[in-house]
Formats: C-alpha cells, sequence, structure tokens
C-alpha cells in the first residue's frame, strides 16, 4: 500500500504548505484510530485560516494558535472532526474511521489518492473486509458479484483456471477483452488465478475507457488494481502474525441426467442377462459373456448388430445399471495454510507472508492444483527525503487438470463397465462399447496418460521515493515479471488403440519464458493554492516484454517405463517462437480541487508501441472529467452527499504480435507460404466513452452510486480475406475498421441497516445492464472460433449484439410452413407437434417424426437465434455481525442470458439424451428418438432448439464464523493470541436454475456455449480456522 | 545518507533505468516475410522443396475433400458427419455440398483449394525468382527448383481439374480479373496442368535428382525416375477427369498411354513421419475404428456372396464371414467385423462388415511407408488407355501380371472391354485403398456409378465467392438437380 502511504504524505505536504501565521500559543497532540492506534499524516488546520499541520508517524503534531480557534481535524479514511481550542496545551483525538462505502481513498486512474467522495469517474474500491469474508481460492474468482459493470464466468471450472473478467462492455473484435491487471503496480502478464487473497489488501476496479484512460493503448478494457498488503499498520515494534488454515471438499454440484433407457430391440431372454449386461436380440454373445466391450471379429467375438425397435422409442430397460459417474468423479480435498508476518518501526516495515493452496479437483487420477506464494514487502526511510520500497511475489504452480472428461463421462450408457480388465491386465477395458467405436473409457485415460503443467513465477515493484518539497516528489520505479513454465504429456509405451495395438506411447513436452520489465519515472505534484488544491503527475513509462516458448514432441518409446526424449524413436521435431514488445508511454494528469465541491480532471497520454505498424507508431489519449458535489452548497433533509459527475476519455488495445508483419507461415520444417500481407499502418483499437454518474449518501446509513456509460470502439482488429491468387499468395490482412457501441447502466447501493455495539448488519447490492452492438463491420459477417465446443455459434454481423447466437431453427407454424411448401405438397399435408413445431401430418410419434429447418428464399435460413448477454446482472452481499458471530453471504443473480447447449445436442446425438427416455412417458405421448438425434440435432449445426436460457442465482459464497477477540483471549497463553475466527465457508454452493447442463456459468462471457471441452465450476465446502498473534 | 545529493541520485538511478530502453522497432524472429524467404538461391532452393507437401496436405489431410470423396464414391461408408462423410453419403443423396460459407464442413472444401492455391502461388514466386535472374547453387541446382515448380504447378491445377467445376489459372505469367466469370472451366485447367506438367518434363534432363524430403519419399529420386513421376501425374490427370461416360469417352487415350507408359515403375511411397507434415490423416481416419469402413459396394466386390449393400432395415441380417473369398486381399487385407459400431439411427445403410486393415501398423503412430500413388495405379492407367484404344490383350496382360492375380489370386481376365473395366475398377477399389486422393470417386464418376444426386464435381469454395463478391453461392448435387453435368443422374443403384 505504498500508494496509501505516498497519498498520506501528499496531504501532509499540501498541510505544511500552509504557513502558520502570529501571536498564538503553541498545542502539542496526538490523533488516535478507535484502537488507539496513531495515525500518522492527519492534518490539523485551523478553520478560517490556511494555518495547520499533519501528525508525524507517531500521530503527534505541534502547532500554534489562538484560544478558542476551532481545529479541523481529518485524516484519509476518517471522518472529519472539529474541536475548539481550549486552555490546555496538549490533546489527544481519537477519529472515527468512515464506514468502507464510503471513505475509500483511490489511487489508481486519478492524479493522485482521491477520496471517493472527490472521485470524477468510476472506480470501485473492493477492500479487505469484502474479500475476506470469504476468502476467494484466488484473486481471480474474488471480485464476482462485488462489482457493478463486472461480468466474469468460469471458463474452465478446473482448479487453477482463470476466471474470465470483463468491465461493462465487450467492445473488441479479434482480441481479448480483459482488463488491464496490475498488481502492486506491475502491469501482469501471467494469471490472476494465482494470485492468493489472503495478501490482498484492496482491488481497484478502473471501469471503462474513461476512467482508465491514464493507462492508454491498454486499457480499452479498464483496468483492476490489486494493493498487498504492507507492515505499516501495525503498532510500532509489534510484530503481528496472522495465521489461517483452511480445509474443504470440492465436487460437482450434481452429475448430468442422462437418459435411462434405449430403443433397441432386446433379446427375449435379455432377463437371463439381467444384472450383467444389455442382452440385445439379433446378437450372438460369446459364451461367459460378462459385458462390455469384446473383439468384433476373430473367436470369442460378438456377432450382429442392436437393432432398433419398429416404433423407435427409448423406452426400454438396460440390462444392468452399473455405470455411475463417481466412478470417474471424486470429491477432492481443498486446503489453504497461510501465515503472514508484518512489522514496523519508526523507519521502516515489512510484510512477510507465504501460502500453500492445493484444490484436488474432482476427477480421478487427478491431482489438480498446488500453488505456494512467497512474498516480501518492505518499505524503508532512508533520508528524511529518500524512502525505497520493495514489493517481492514468488509463485510456484503445479497443475494436473483433466480435459474434455465431462462430455466423455455423460455419454455413458448406464450399463457401462468401465472396470473390465484390458486384454494384457492393465485396468479399465479402454473400449467399453462393442457397438460403438468413438466412445471409449474415460478411466483409460486418466489412469494412463501422465499430463502436468508447472510454473514458476517473480513479481517484483522496486520504488524510491525523493521528496524534493512539501508539493513535489518523484518515484522511480522498476517492475519486474518473470514466469517460466513447463508441462509435459505422457502415454507410456503400453498404450492402446482402438485395435488394441499398443501405440509405443508418446512424448510431449513444452516450457515457455514470459519476461516483464517496466521502468517508469512520475513526478507528483499536490500543492494547495488557497480553496484551489492542484495534483498533478507527469510520468514515463518504458515497457520492455519478452516471450519465448519451446516445444518437442515425438512417439514410441524404446523401452517401458523410460519416458524421456533419448527414449524416443520417432522424434517429430520442435517448435520455437519469440516475441518481443517494447513500448513508450508519457503520460500527464492534472486534477483540481476548487473549495472541495468543484472537481477537475483531465489528462493526455501519448503512447508509442512495437505492435503498432511503423506508420502508426504513436497513440494519443486523453480524458476530461468533473463533479460537483452539490450536497456541500445545497442542503438537503436525509441527503449527506450527493455528487454529480461527468467523464469523456479515450483509450484503446494493442494489436497482436504478428500481425502488423507481412508473414510466410510455416508450411514444413524450412519451409514457408506467403499467408498474412503485412500493415505498416495497424494502430491500436480505440475506445471513446462518456459516463455521467450520481453519487448519494443518505439517511446517514445509505450510500448509492449510479453510472451511466456510452462507449464507442473504433478501429476494431478485423482479419481481412484476400484472395490468395491475386495477391501474391497473401490470404489475409489485419486491418483496422468497424465499430462498437456499448451502453451499461450500474449502480450500487451499500445499507448499513444496524450499527450497535453488538450487532452490524450491512448489506451492499450491485447492478449492471450491459447492451454492445457492432455497428459497423465492413467485412464478411464471419464466426467466432468456438471455445471449449465443436459447434461455431457464435457471430459477428454488422447491426448485431455483440454475443449473439446464430444457428438455425426450426419451423413453428402452419403459416411459416405455408411459405417454404415443398413442391407437390399442400399444407394440409403438414401439422404442429405437442412440442410446437410443424411436421408432417400423421407422423407424430412415429419414427418419420422430424422437425423441419426454417427456410427463407427457398434456403435454409441462418440468422439470431440467442443471446448470450445477460438482461442484468446483480450481487447481493450481506454481512451480519452479532457479538462474536458473523454471517456473510454473497447472492449472485445473471438474468438472461443464453448459453448454447452443444453437449445437449450431442446427448441427443448419442440417443443418450433425458429428453429422449420415455420409458413412463404415456403411450400417446411417447416420441422417437430420431426426432431429437436426426432431426433437432440438425447435423451438429447450431440450432434454436439448443439456445438454453442460462439464468442463475448462485449462492456464491457463504460464511459463519466465530471470532474470539483478544480481549477474551488476554488472560490465555500471556495474550499471545491476538484473536481466533472459525469460520465454515462455502463457495458457489447452490444454483438456482432452468439450465439442463452441469451449471449455467460455462464458457466465456464473450461466447457462453457448454460443449466437449467444457468444465463445469465445482462447489467447494470448507473450515477455515485464523489466528492473529 | 543525508549527504547524498538528491539530484545527482536522481540522475544517477533515472540514467540506470533508462539505459535498457532499447529500439522501439522489433523484428518478428518467428516468421520469414518475402525478402527473407527469397534472399537468395539458396532460400528459394528452400521455398521449391516445400512445394509438393503444400500439395500433399491439401490431397491428404482429413481437413480436406480426400474423406468426403471416399464415402460419397460408396468406396468407404461412415456415418459421422465430421469432414463431410455424412452429407455426401446420405441416401438418397439429398444433402449433397452445401457451399454456404456457414456450412459446418464448408472448411474442408476450402482447405484443399487453399493448399493447392498456396502451392500455386508459392510456385510460382519461385519462377519469377529464377525468372529474376536469381541463382542456386551458382545456377547449377535452377534447372530442378524450376522443373519441381512447374511439377508443382501441374499437380496442383490437376488436384483443382479433378475436384473443382471451374478455378481461375494463374501463374508467374498470368493474372486474371478479380470475378467469378474469369474462372476457368474444368477441362481447360486440365488442358494447364498438363501443360505445366509437360514443362516439367522437358526441364528434367537427368542431371539433378530429387532429394527424399522434398517428395515426403524414403530415398532420393533420380532425375529420370522424376520423371516418370510426372508422367505418371500427367496420365491420371486425362484418365481421372471424365465426369461421364461421355468424356470418357472423349479422352485422348492415346496421349494417357504415353504417360503412363513413361509413368512410374515403383511405389511412390510417404515415409510418415508422425507429424503433420508427412501423414496421410485422411487415409488414417478412413481406417480407424469406429471410423471408415469398407462398403459392402466394394466388399461384394471381393466376394460376390455377400451383399452388395446393407438395406437401411433392422431387419437386414448381419452377413457371417465367408470361408473363402473370391479376391484372396478380402481376407489378408481387411478385416471382417461380427457388428457395427455406427448409429443404427443414422440409416442402417452405413452398416458393413468389414474394414481395411492393410495399413494398421502403419497409422499406429502415423510412422512409415504409405504409397501414395502404388505402380499398381499406373499399371492400371496402362492397362486402361490400351482397353480404350483396341488393344485389349495389351490391357488384359498388364492386368493379369498385376496385383489382380499376384495378391488377389483372381482368375485372369479376358481381353474383353467390359471385363478389363470391371477390373480396373476392382483393383481401383481394393488395391488402391486410401492411396491417392479421390481415386475411386473418379472411378465412379467417369463410369456413371456415383449414386444419383451425388455431386459430380464441387463448386469454388463459397467463401472465396463471397470475396469474388458473390452472394449467391452455386453448388453441385441432390436428386433433384441430377443433371448428369454437374450432379449424378445415374448412378450403380
Amino acid at each position: 500500500m505504498h500508494m496509501r502511504k505516498l497519498a498520506i504524505a501528499m496531504l501532509a505536504m499540501c498541510a505544511f504548505f500552509v504557513s502558520a501565521t502570529a501571536q498564538q500559543k503553541k498545542i502539542t497532540g496526538k490523533i488516535l484510530d478507535s484502537d488507539a492506534h496513531p495515525i500518522p499524516g492527519a492534518s490539523v488546520i485551523i478553520k478560517g485560516s490556511s494555518s495547520g499541520t499533519v501528525t508525524d508517524e507517531n500521530g503527534a503534531f505541534s502547532l500554534n494558535a489562538n484560544p478558542g480557534a476551532t481545529l479541523v481535524i481529518s485524516a484519509v479514511g476518517f471522518t472529519t472532526f472539529e474541536t475548539k481550542v481550549g486552555n490546555e496545551s496538549t490533546y489527544s483525538f481519537t477519529l472515527t474511521s468512515e464506514s468502507q462505502t464510503l471513505s475509500d481513498v483511490v489511487v489508481t486512474g486519478v492524479a493522485g489518492s482521491t477520496s471517493k467522495k472527490k472521485l470524477t469517474v468510476s472506480v470501485t474500491k473492493v477492500n479487505e473486509a469484502q474479500l475476506k469474508a470469504v476468502p476467494g481460492l484466488s484473486v481471480s474468482s474474488a471480485l464476482t458479484g462485488k462489482v457493478a459493470g463486472l461480468r466474469t464466468s468460469s471458463v474452465g471450472g478446473a482448479p487453477g483456471q482463470q476466471v474470465d473478467l470483463l468491465l461493462r462492455g465487450d467492445n473488441v473484435l479479434n482480441v481479448s477483452a480483459s482488463p488491464l491487471i496490475l498488481l502492486d503496480g506491475i502491469i501482469m502478464q501471467g494469471s490472476l488465478a494465482d494470485i492468493n487473497v489472503d495478501d490482498v489488501e484492496s482491488m481497484e476496479v478502473v471501469k471503462g475507457a474513461a476512467a482508465a484512460a491514464l493507462y492508454g493503448s491498454r486499457a480499452g478494457n479498464g483496468v483492476i488494481a490489486i494493493t498487498t498488503k504492507r507492515g505499516k499498520d501495525g503498532i510500532n515494534g509489534k510484530p503481528q502474525i496472522i495465521i489461517r488454515n483452511e480445509v474443504g471438499f470440492q465436487n460437482l454440484q450434481h452429475y448430468y441426467k442422462t437418459s435411462r433407457s434405449h430403443f433397441y430391440n432386446l433379446a427375449s431372454d435379455w432377463q437371463t442377462a439381467q444384472g450383467k449386461y444389455t442382452k440385445y436380440a439379433g446378437v450372438t454373445y460369446p459364451a461367459g459373456y460378462e459385458g462390455g466391450y469384446v473383439p468384433n471379429s476373430g473367436a470369442g467375438s460378438i456377432i450382429g448388430t442392436p437393432t432398433i425397435k419398429d416404433d423407435g422409442y427409448m423406452d426400454n430397460p438396460y440390462g444392468t445399471y452399473r455405470f455411475n459417474p463417481g466412478d470417474v468423479f471424486k470429491t477432492g480435498l481443498t486446503y489453504t495454510n497461510y501465515v503472514g508476518v508484518s512489522n514496523r518501526s519508526e523507519r521502516n516495515n515489512i510484510f512477510l507472508s507465504f501460502e500453500n493452496n492445493e484444490q484436488q479437483g474432482v476427477v480421478k487420477y487427478r491431482d489438480g492444483y498446488s500453488r505456494q506464494n512467497f512474498r516480501f514487502n518492505i518499505d524503508q526511510q532512508l533520508t528524511s527525503w529518500l524512502k525505497i520500497s520493495a514489493t517481492n511475489l514468488f509463485i510456484k504452480r503445479q497443475v494436473q487438470a483433466p480435459s474434455g472428461i465431462f462430455y466423455n463421462v455423460a455419454r455413458m450408457k448406464p450399463d457401462a463397465n468401465l472396470f473390465a480388465e484390458n486384454p494384457d491386465g492393465q485396468p479399465y477395458n479402454f473400449r467399453i462399447d462393442p457397438f460403438n467405436g468413438e466412445i471409449t473409457n474415460p478411466l483409460y485415460s486418466l489412469y494412463n496418460t501422465k499430463s502436468s503443467s508447472q510454473s514458476r513465477r517473480w513479481m517484483g515493484n522496486y520504488t524510491a521515493n525523493i521528496r524534493f518539497t512539501s508539493w513535489a516528489n518523484l518515484d522511480l520505479t522498476q517492475t519486474i515479471e518473470i514466469e517460466n513454465a513447463r508441462s509435459e504429456t505422457i502415454t507410456p509405451k503400453q498404450t492402446y488403440n482402438a485395435n488394441y495395438l499398443y501405440t509405443n506411447g508418446s512424448l510431449s513436452q513444452s516450457s515457455s519464458e514470459t519476461s516483464t520489465q517496466n521502468t517508469q519515472i512520475t513526478l507528483n505534484l499536490n500543492k494547495q493554492f488557497g480553496d484551489l488544491g492542484v495534483r498533478g503527475k507527469l510520468s514515463y513509462l518504458f515497457e520492455d516484454r519478452h516471450y519465448e516458448s519451446t516445444g518437442v514432441s515425438g512417439s514410441q518409446f524404446g523401452v517401458v517405463d523410460i519416458e524421456n526424449f533419448s527414449n524416443i524413436t520417432n522424434q517429430n521435431g520442435g517448435s520455437s517462437t519469440k516475441t518481443n514488445e517494447r513500448a513508450q508511454n508519457y503520460f500527464a494528469i492534472l486534477g483540481l480541487d476548487y473549495k472541495d465541491r468543484y472537481l477537475f480532471d483531465g489528462m493526455f497520454r501519448y503512447d508509442g508501441s512495437s505492435l503498432f505498424g511503423p506508420d502508426s507508431r504513436w497513440n494519443s489519449y486523453f480524458r476530461l472529467s468533473g463533479a460537483y458535489r452539490i450536497s456541500k452548497d445545497i442542503s438537503i433533509p436525509g441527503i449527506d452527499e450527493l455528487k454529480v459527475r461527468g467523464a469523456y476519455g479515450t483509450a484503446g488495445i494493442r494489436p497482436g504480435f504478428d500481425w502488423q508483419y507481412e508473414v510466410f507461415s510455416w508450411t514444413a520444417l524450412g519451409v514457408a507460404a506467403a499467408s498474412q500481407k503485412g500493415n505498416t499502418k495497424l494502430k491500436p483499437s480505440n475506445t471513446a466513452e462518456t459516463e455521467v454518474g450520481l453519487n448519494v449518501d443518505f439517511l446517514k446509513r445509505f450510500s448509492f452510486e449510479g453510472t451511466y456509460a456510452h462507449s464507442v470502439t473504433t478501429d476494431q482488429f478485423l482479419n481481412v480475406q484476400l484472395i490468395p491468387f491475386l495477391n501474391n499468395g497473401f490470404s489475409q490482412q489485419w486491418q483496422n475498421a468497424g465499430k462498437v457501441v456499448s451502453n451499461t447502466i450500474e449502480f450500487t447501493l451499500g445499507a448499513n441497516w444496524v450499527n450497535k455495539r453488538d450487532l452490524t448488519w450491512n448489506s451492499n447490492i450491485v447492478f449492471s445492464r450491459v447492451r454492445q452492438k457492432i455497428t459497423e463491420l465492413p467485412i464478411a459477417p464471419y464466426w467466432l472460433d468456438p471455445v471449449s465446443g465443436d459447434v461455431t455459434a457464435f457471430r459477428i454481423a454488422p447491426n448485431e449484439t455483440y454475443g449473439a447466437i446464430y444457428g438455425h431453427r426450426m419451423v413453428r407454424t402452419l403459416d411459416e410452413m405455408a411459405k417454404q411448401l415443398p413442391s407437390g405438397k399442400n399444407i394440409s399435408d403438414y401439422t404442429v407437434n405437442r412440442e410446437g413445431y410443424v411436421i408432417a401430418a400423421g407422423t407424430e410419434g412415429s419414427t418419420a417424426e422430424r422437425p423441419i429447418l426454417y427456410q427463407e428464399n427457398g434456403k435454409d435460413w441462418l440468422g439470431k437465434i440467442g443471446d448470450g448477454n445477460a438482461k442484468f446482472n446483480l450481487g447481493l452481499s450481506n454481512t451480519i455481525n452479532f457479538k462474536g458471530i458473523s454471517l456473510y453471504f454473497l447472492l449472485d443473480w445473471k438474468n438472461g442470458g443464453e448459453v448454447y447447449n452443444s453437449n445437449a445436442q450431442r446427448m441427443a446425438f448419442n440417443n443418450i439424451s433425458k429428453l429422449q427416455d420415455m420409458a413412463g412417458v404415456p403411450a400417446d405421448q411417447k416420441k422417437a428418438a430420431a426426432y431429437w438425434s436426426t432431426g433437432m440435432y440438425d447435423g451438429n449445426f447450431a440450432n434454436a432448439y439448443w439456445v438454453e436460457d442460462a439464468s442463475y442465482l448462485k449462492l456464491r459464497e457463504v460464511a459463519i464464523g466465530y471470532t474470539i477477540s483478544a480481549r477474551s483471549l488476554s488472560g490465555f497463553l500471556n495474550g499471545t493470541l491476538k484473536g481466533i475466527t472459525l469460520k465454515a465457508v462455502g463457495r458457489n454452493l447452490y444454483t438456482f436454475t432452468g439450465y439442463s447442463g452441469y451449471d449455467p456459468e460455462v464458457g466465456s462471457v464473450r461466447q457462453p456455449i457448454d460443449g466437449i471441452g467444457a468444465n463445469p465450476i465445482y462447489r467447494t465446502i470448507s473450515f477455515s480456522l485464523g489466528i492473529n498473534l | 545518507m543525508k549527504k547524498i545529493n538528491k539530484f545527482l541520485l536522481i540522475a544517477f538511478a533515472a540514467s540506470g533505468l533508462l539505459f535498457g530502453c532499447k529500439k522501439m522497432d522489433v523484428p518478428n524472429e518467428n516468421n520469414p516475410d518475402f525478402l527473407k524467404v527469397f534472399n537468395s538461391g539458396a532460400d528459394v532452393e528452400s521455398v521449391a522443396s516445400g512445394l509438393y507437401n503444400t500439395v500433399f496436405t491439401g490431397e491428404h489431410s482429413a481437413s480436406g475433400v480426400e474423406c468426403m470423396l471416399a464415402t460419397a464414391a460408396d468406396h468407404v461408408t461412415c456415418s459421422w458427419g465430421n469432414f463431410g462423410m455424412r452429407d455426401m453419403s446420405f441416401e438418397p443423396r439429398d444433402n449433397a455440398w452445401n457451399n454456404a460459407p456457414t456450412y459446418a464442413n464448408a472448411g474442408n472444401l476450402k482447405y484443399s483449394y487453399d493448399k493447392w492455391y498456396s502451392a500455386v502461388g508459392t510456385a510460382s514466386d519461385v519462377l519469377k525468382a529464377l525468372d529474376g535472374g536469381i541463382q542456386i547453387d551458382g545456377g547449377a541446382g535452377n534447372a530442378r527448383a524450376k522443373a519441381f515448380a512447374k511439377f508443382a504447378l501441374g499437380i496442383a491445377y490437376g488436384n483443382m481439374a479433378l475436384v473443382f467445376d471451374k478455378v481461375h489459372i494463374v501463374d508467374e505469367t498470368k493474372t486474371v480479373e478479380p470475378n467469378l466469370a474469369a474462372a476457368s472451366p474444368y477441362k481447360e485447367v486440365a488442358d494447364a496442368a498438363i501443360a505445366y506438367l509437360d514443362e516439367a518434363i522437358a526441364l528434367t534432363d537427368g542431371s539433378f535428382t530429387i532429394p527424399a524430403s522434398w517428395l515426403g519419399m524414403p530415398g532420393d529420386l533420380s532425375g529420370a525416375d522424376f520423371k516418370k513421376l510426372i508422367n505418371t501425374s500427367a496420365a491420371r490427370i486425362l484418365a481421372y477427369l471424365p465426369r461421364n461416360k461421355t468424356e470418357l469417352a472423349a479422352v485422348d487415350w492415346p496421349k494417357v498411354k504415353t504417360y503412363a507408359d513413361n509413368g512410374i515403375t515403383f511405389d511412390w511411397t510417404i515415409q510418415m513421419d508422425g507429424t503433420s507434415k508427412w501423414y496421410m490423416e485422411a487415409g488414417d481416419y478412413l481406417t480407424y475404428p469406429g471410423w471408415g469402413r469398407t462398403d459392402m459396394r466394394v466388399v461384394h466386390m471381393m466376394e460376390p456372396s455377400l451383399p452388395e449393400h446393407w438395406d437401411d432395415s433392422p431387419s437386414f441380417p448381419h452377413p457371417a464371414e465367408p470361408a473363402t473369398s473370391q479376391d484372396a486381399r478380402l481376407k489378408t487385407d481387411f478385416e471382417y467385423l461380427g457388428s457395427n459400431d455406427f448409429l443404427a439411427a443414422r440409416g442402417y445403410y452405413h452398416f458393413t462388415c468389414y474394414r481395411n486393415s492393410r495399413y494398421d501398423d502403419v497409422y499406429t503412430n502415423a510412422v512409415g511407408p504409405k504409397p501414395t500413388i502404388m505402380k499398381a495405379e499406373n499399371d492400371l492407367l496402362r492397362a486402361e488407355a490400351r482397353a480404350y484404344t483396341n488393344d485389349l490383350q495389351g490391357a488384359a496382360d498388364i492386368i493379369n501380371a498385376g496385383t489382380r492375380v499376384t495378391r488377389g489370386h483372381m482368375a485372369s481376365v479376358a481381353a474383353n472391354l467390359t471385363a478389363i473395366v470391371d477390373a480396373l475398377h476392382h483393383e481401383r477399389h481394393v488395391e488402391l485403398y486410401t492411396t491417392g486422393c479421390g481415386i475411386q470417386f473418379y472411378e465412379m464418376r467417369k463410369l456413371d456409378l456415383l449414386q444419383k444426386g451425388t455431386p459430380l464435381h464441387l463448386p469454388i469454395p463459397g467463401a472465396t465467392l463471397q470475396l469474388f463478391g458473390e452472394t449467391e453461392f452455386y453448388t453441385f448435387g441432390t436428386t433433384s438437380k441430377a443433371d448428369g453435368i454437374g450432379t449424378s443422374n445415374k448412378g450403380w443403384r
């Protein structure tokens, strides 16, 4: 929190600047907080004059004042306090801290530390209390439901997977919409999922281009700044130790529900095989057959193929119901072991911490995620004008994650036997279904294949602060982030293929290094001219980023059990890549504060990056914003604070590394062919945002913030297709064109319902409603590459919602059908079935019943069939403290927003969908499976039938805790224990939804699709014990 | 400490911090640009060396057209929708080719098209560089690079003439207007292909050998053998081009005979390397358990007691494994399957009781030799040219000296045109299984055997039509459009 310290120092300098005048007596005093800790940097000003001072490190002050004068004592984060000077010469004042929602000080994107009341742009601060209630398993998931305008999605619920974060509208095409992440001032490249929450003091979420304009060409998607703890808040010379241990369990909220029936003809004596296998008619089984796969050629083979019943209904029972998803899934352990040590002396403070985090996940034979974080933060005042600060974080991570397992498990038939042995005696017979060669045993690959990845990452910020005068100081900062990652996949020598031939195995390894070293010089200015407060910064930032990776692979081990490349007989060769980015950025920002009520902010930034084409190397950004604190001038009953604000600013997103270059891509080793035409004019995308906001604190217990933001993003990155043989072989070029417009309404309402000594109750509601549209697209509409599924369903088209799901749909009415009658057909040949789809008359309930693709102008219609954007998102958190007992819960409500359920579509294709299960369905209402597997499946093309409302209400976080205070523990162990907190914690505990899949929170925010690779989010229940020493 | 001069410190620190500030121009270290690729003679040669691999990938990648052509030809059966296999083999053939850029399998057609045009573009660049005076190995390597570039142009356009109804002909000297009307019909494309191959033959004077890696072969190829390869390539284009029996009759068979007689006397074998460089991926999918199986029509050809078609009925009996077979290869190259693993709901007509197992060992890791053009294929071209030029005995002799007898242990074929055409047809389905891309499709096409409604060729990909400003995506196929010109109006059943 060195920025906060800096802020305090600046305020102090301001106060110094106000020189004292004559004929007064000297008074001294101390300013303390409610815990009797000194408050350094508090300002003590004589009302109506410009005289005043600021407290030192021990909260002490001295100044000359007339008896009877009024002292105005203020400090950031505390309620301003006024008192009359009496006859005494020594005073002690206790300031009360302001409630969190009202008092936060923001440092990101502004001219200097700014109390939230004086902000002219939208920045949400999430403080330690909000993060600590249920400490997220990582910072990545800690913000969900806590910030208005933030949309999140757990792309893959697997442990260690980063949550997809999106601030306000998705403004950019073909590049990530993730916000820029700053960790203690380090522009972060690596995964947010590896940052531990226990170290975090606060997070500032700078939403939108206007607020984030200070970060220029990287800030078009907003900024999230994370500040970690430092040792400055403790008592001088008294080290503090925090220990927290959490143990819990992780599992799936529910398994995927599929059909318990099938449509094959059963042998007349099928019951003789009951309990072993499903005995089908027309199939001859070998003697002693116990179910599962046996070869279908040679001796002992199965002869014949199951045939479908004439009626096509899936209402026959299986001979056995032995498959249980629990055979593949497990309840995994999670644990967090944390220790943090802080100490403060007069001239320095340190903060040391260690966290061990393990999340075993829910899939057998995969250890999940394991991480260790080591932190060392220090601030050292070397001289009265020189302070150095260092932030160090080392992270060690290990991951064993499953891939594609959830779909594979979902489509298992109930009679599948996963536990039969392979011909060589290895467990988990590879092929489990004699009648489907495509389905294999999920346990076989989990058991057999070893897959792991590791990384080592070091992040550091080294800053020297040099004070010139009370109103000017300089920060010299060097930041470093280096991550080395490697991963390995081994299939052992004795691994079968579907022919039951040993593949002889394979081995692949890859490693990468990401290294960023940024240098920044910032001149901070802060001066009070009478009623006018002036703050400013002038800064230069140099960014130097390097990435390289290598990968090697090969197949066929020579001997068993030695899994290295010396034992690989067929080496496929390697691949490698290296990228560099350098950028120079200049910026200036000025913040004016006149009479505490008229606030103005202006900034300019000039960015040059090697990612921009040489002819567009430099790009400028700016912001103008202002606010008026009406309540300072007009007193309205019940209104404690009323502010209106407005801002206009620009920011951008940089293009991908090689987009500007002419590229010949490798078609074979050492051989390259023309692929991409260069573009020397390629520049960053440009987002211009206008926002207006209203802040109201009322009735002493509520605070409201409402914001409307409108952004227009131009110069999108478009991959323009070229006719290669007319363009020297080049098939595409990146060009700047296209426009996306978004509108966001967001509000936050904080309520302090009860604030008594033994009982407090706070609520916080965050709401956002985002609309985004592609208003210009000068190239042909195109599909987004699918994430975690094999269906392309999200389409970029002009004048279309960004997030639109496109596909076919079926004919719903006879009017529609009348317009697309095949020749020779009459409308009376059609009817609408019970599901509301047009079918050929007389086919309902028969194997011929099929939905009909809707057509226009004689062609299958392709249009919008859904929208992935939520109607709104709402988060509601409540914290109730009664004596030592605390109850916290966070509800996360996504209203609307559809998911393309490609998984369900594939279940129908596999004839295993719950929809197709006709057991127990009245005879006159049964449908043949082909209605779905052939009809609605639509050849795995996106079809409206598989679009599902993915609204949900999640009990995202729950905690019940009990804290034993230092006072209660004073008689125990000589008062060594300063507090004990016991907590039961639930994360993603329950989801209320109508969605039929594993979980409605699936896919990315941009592409919510439930596909073959989707990994549902897990439920975690754990118990935490925190001890303060 | 207090004596440290503040400004000295700042100056020192700032200069230290900024010392590392490097230039803003960053090169792309991962991919070359034109200047690097065509920098020297050695570079140009390196570019030329990769030309065949590009054509090969367009032929044999599962992302291309090979799989769908095999199922459309009732050569391989597969009910999975991947790679257009199912849509192109529906019975009746009413799904045919959807040329909308949004079609799920649109990428397969475009993949082959783009690969072949990539070879055309690169070959043109090589020729341009050579014409511009660049010297390979002091000029000693120019002839080889030029011959190879012409060969690449020839086989790239040859493939396009076989698969597409029309394409645009461009090279290092020719360009065209960017519109659909500028495209040349397949016969003109084939003529152009043959002309390039003729140039390649003329340039191959025996002064050079082709390195193994250029052609993916196990060993280097002498100039003389390379010439044979070009000749075979030319014979294939001419013999496989006809869209129907009428066009078959108009083939310049004497020309085919000349090329084929000068064609390969060895198998053109690809040494698969387990990577995507030399991997006949489509052949893997067309034979891997759970994927492609041998169509009953082909099974029936090898043993007539087995049914020719699996009727679309649940009561169709699973044929028992015959004790003997007319063609011995049924027992050696194929594997009997007692049951089916396709979804019955997708039609019993996809069912079959055999799969090809001939290449199981090489496909275990996609490592090892697999022919793309067999000597047997060239022999069949030689025989076919003789048959259609009234040298029936010559044709029969070639066939009877070949795999029909040596591997199939089948009765010798009589010197009778019908019998010879049948024998050729048989060998192309049995012996040439998953070797060259589309062989069986072209074979069925020219004999009017593709089921009614099957496209006889494919359109320029919709996504490319879009770049020409077209909004209608013309296509071929479906029984209602069967005209015998773009869509089959006859068929074997």
